[in-house]
């Protein structure tokens, strides 16, 4: 089989889905899916995934959709060896739900000190200016990771949950032209 | 083989030490790996940007602080192969002037070796696992062979880099780079397709998989994991 053919046969393979359990069995979804089907979340508390949510969407819509919450959480999750999150090509120190827990926290506590709401209650357009504040600097009321770190891993979550697998290539148009798909769970 | 004698225990499969064991092995030396990490095979390099994240350190955290910290960052690997495995290949050697920051520029450290010690050492391993490059266009390399493959391909925006360049008086030359350009020592040429970081599974880009990994197995190296303990 010639490698272009190769390819075209992998195209369907399924890419991009994660190991979740409902009702005490394990199924593989995409992230999108288990989104869709609301499954719950292991890690992240309801604050959190309201924070993260908002700040994703604000930084790259079509994010929340995609299921970064349930992304995210499934590799939190996860024994960090086997975990396929930027923060760890980072060098980020595990636990990494610390590090997220941190700069969820930081972005509503800042957020609360200077327009006196959590950051998913701002106004999309406020939104969108307080984030390009916390990408140049640290804002007063910040704590954990220096928040144009933790803008830049965010971001790079969002990305990847959206346009980080064959789906979102296609919705790019770009070929995908893999030589192996990962067809294992991830 | 808890009891077993052996001639030379290597702690680590990266790059170096599947080296080290290859050329041991071949020199009819008993030799053992110890790999904390997973044993990683080429059908691990999944063309991924997010599943390659699995080829960089997951073993226990490493601070590195202090006055002389270890040499531990995110590009640190994880795995039989170590950070070879996902590299992009830039192969430049040093030249003379690196082994001598300290005298000559007040930083850093000289090195207790000088350039021409090193030469045929760059010689040897470039011709040994396949390098591709210009020494011709590259005016700045220090001496040495001629790369055994011609360069890699250049595209659109290697030459708008190259006008840029021109323009300012200044050149540009092909990278000398550990990926095959063309066939070599029975491993495909490159096909351009861009998963150098996620691990080359081909055998075009240089990994110790495809290099001295079967010239160890087959000198009789052993491979085992090393035990270790975690705290969480």
């Amino acid at each position: 089989m010639s490698s272009v053919n190769r390819r075209m046969v992998l195209k369907g393979a399924a890419l991009g889905a994660l190991a979740y359990t409902i009702g005490g069995a394990e199924v593989l979804l995409s992230p999108r899916e288990a989104h869709a089907q609301g499954l719950p979340l292991k890690v992240l508390t309801a604050d959190e995934r309201v924070a993260l949510e908002a700040l994703a969407e604000t930084l790259l819509p079509g994010a929340k959709d995609a299921g970064l919450a349930h992304y995210l959480d499934q590799q939190l999750s996860v024994d960090p060896s086997e975990c396929l999150l930027l923060a760890r090509a980072l060098g980020i120190m595990p636990p990494y739900a610390n590090f997220y827990r941190a700069g969820l926290a930081g972005l509503d506590q800042s957020c609360a000190k200077a327009h006196g709401v959590k950051f998913a209650a701002l106004a999309p357009e406020k939104r969108n200016e307080f984030v390009e504040q916390i990408r140049q600097k640290v804002p007063e009321g910040w704590s954990g990771p220096p928040s144009p770190f933790f803008y830049f891993v965010s971001r790079g979550d969002a990305v990847d949950v959206t346009y980080g697998t064959v789906e979102g290539f296609e919705r790019l148009g770009i070929p995908y032209m893999p030589h192996i798909v990962p067809i294992r769970k991830w | 083989m808890a009891n077993e004698k052996v001639d030379v225990v290597i702690v680590g499969g990266g790059a170096s030490g599947i080296l080290l064991a290859a050329k041991l092995g071949q020199a009819g030396k008993k030799v053992v790996i110890l790999e904390m990490g997973p044993p990683l095979g080429l059908d691990d390099l999944v063309s991924s940007q997010i599943w390659s994240r699995r080829l960089k350190w997951g073993g226990v955290p490493v601070v590195s602080e202090g006055k002389n910290p270890v040499a531990h960052n995110f590009q640190s690997g994880w795995g039989l192969g170590g950070a070879a495995m996902h590299q992009y290949a830039n192969w430049p050697r040093f030249h003379a002037e690196d082994f001598r920051v300290k005298t000559q520029y007040g930083r850093g450290l000289d090195w207790p070796i000088s350039y021409d010690e090193v030469r045929p050492y760059y010689d040897r391993i470039q011709k040994e696992v396949g390098l591709s490059g210009d020494h011709v266009a590259e005016v700045w390399r220090p001496a040495g062979d001629p790369y055994p493959m011609p360069p890699m391909k250049w595209f659109r925006q290697a030459d708008l880099l190259a006008e840029g360049f021109k323009k300012a008086g200044m050149r540009t030359a092909p990278m000398p780079m550990a990926i095959n350009s063309v066939p070599y020592n029975g491993r495909p040429a490159c096909i351009y397709d861009g998963w150098c970081e996620a691990g080359c599974p081909t055998g075009a880009l240089v990994n110790p998989q495809v290099t001295y990994l079967p010239i160890a197995k087959k000198a009789g190296v052993e491979i085992a994991p090393m035990p270790t303990s975690r705290a969480c």
